[in-house]
């Protein structure tokens, strides 16, 4: 496969990504002995409450919405019963709501995807050149951006496992080739000047 | 010289690939102290991948020949 393709490919798992991570709800539960306490996020913002207890009651409050009634649920009630659109349920047990702050990461994970991201965009950018400087200055800028990506797909393992093993396959291809192709490179200019 | 910077000995080649060049230009598009580029255009001289006529600097036959090996091996790889 083509280098320019998997950077192409690279920068638009790291834009969707980005973009879930900006624009998707997700919850943090606190499990509590007989009750989940779960605060809905998106982004930054608060968007809602959810309390689930273990008979099925529930209650929602949702901007000006509040509501207070059964929900059946298949076996126990679970976070994961309340039928709501959110990207991820993640529950703290109750002595460690410490936890919550790295669930937090979802808030500020797309904004820091945004950094191997543009270093994407400015290696295609030199690389659309064609000019023997520019691909050299784009493969170091590609580089670059592999490693970040590779070093993200970490955090972003505890929110989204399958993004990022996405992450880390863009990241360790995008590495890998550049690496191989600026070694290369200089080895090859090192020789013509002996 | 002592060591040889690769990213600044590709500058110049990619420049001279472009176009023969006055030293003054080539000089000023090399984004280098003047010493510095003396260094580097003396060296690319001694090699035989650059060579002066009528004030101007160009690449040699086996410097057009090296740079462009690469510039198509770079481009095989991207495109």
């Amino acid at each position: 496969m083509k280098y320019f393709v998997i950077l192409i490919f690279s920068m638009a798992v790291l834009a969707v990504s980005a973009y879930l991570f900006l624009d998707s709800t997700y919850g943090i539960c606190v499990a509590e002995k007989y009750y989940y306490d779960c605060s809905m996020y998106r982004g930054f913002t608060e968007v809602g409450k959810i309390t689930l207890f273990q008979n099925g009651t529930v209650y929602l409050k949702w901007g000006n919405l509040s509501v207070k009634g059964p929900l059946r649920c298949v076996g126990n009630c679970t976070p994961g019963s309340i039928p709501i659109a959110a990207r991820g349920m993640y529950i703290v047990e109750g002595g460690r709501t410490q936890a919550v702050v790295f669930y937090q990461l979802n808030a500020y994970i797309g904004y820091v995807l945004a950094v191997p991201l543009v270093f994407y965009a400015y290696a295609l950018f030199l690389v659309a050149g064609g000019k023997l400087d520019r691909l050299y200055r784009g493969l170091k800028g590609a580089v670059l951006a592999g490693v970040l990506t590779s070093a993200l797909a970490a955090p972003v393992a505890f929110l989204n496992a399958p993004l990022a093993t996405l992450l880390l396959i863009c990241g360790l291809l995008t590495t890998s080739i550049g690496a191989y192709a600026l070694f290369k490179i200089r080895q090859w200019t090192k020789s013509i000047l002996t | 010289m002592d060591k040889v910077d690769i990213d600044v000995v590709i500058r110049i080649l990619s420049l001279l690939v472009e176009r023969p060049m006055k030293k003054t230009e080539l000089w000023r598009l090399s984004r280098l102290n003047y010493p510095r580029f003396q260094e580097y255009l003396q060296l690319l001289v001694e090699r035989g991948l650059v060579a002066e006529r009528d004030g101007l600097y160009m690449l040699t036959e086996r410097g057009v020949k090296e740079t462009l090996a690469i510039l198509d091996w770079l481009k095989r790889v991207f495109y």
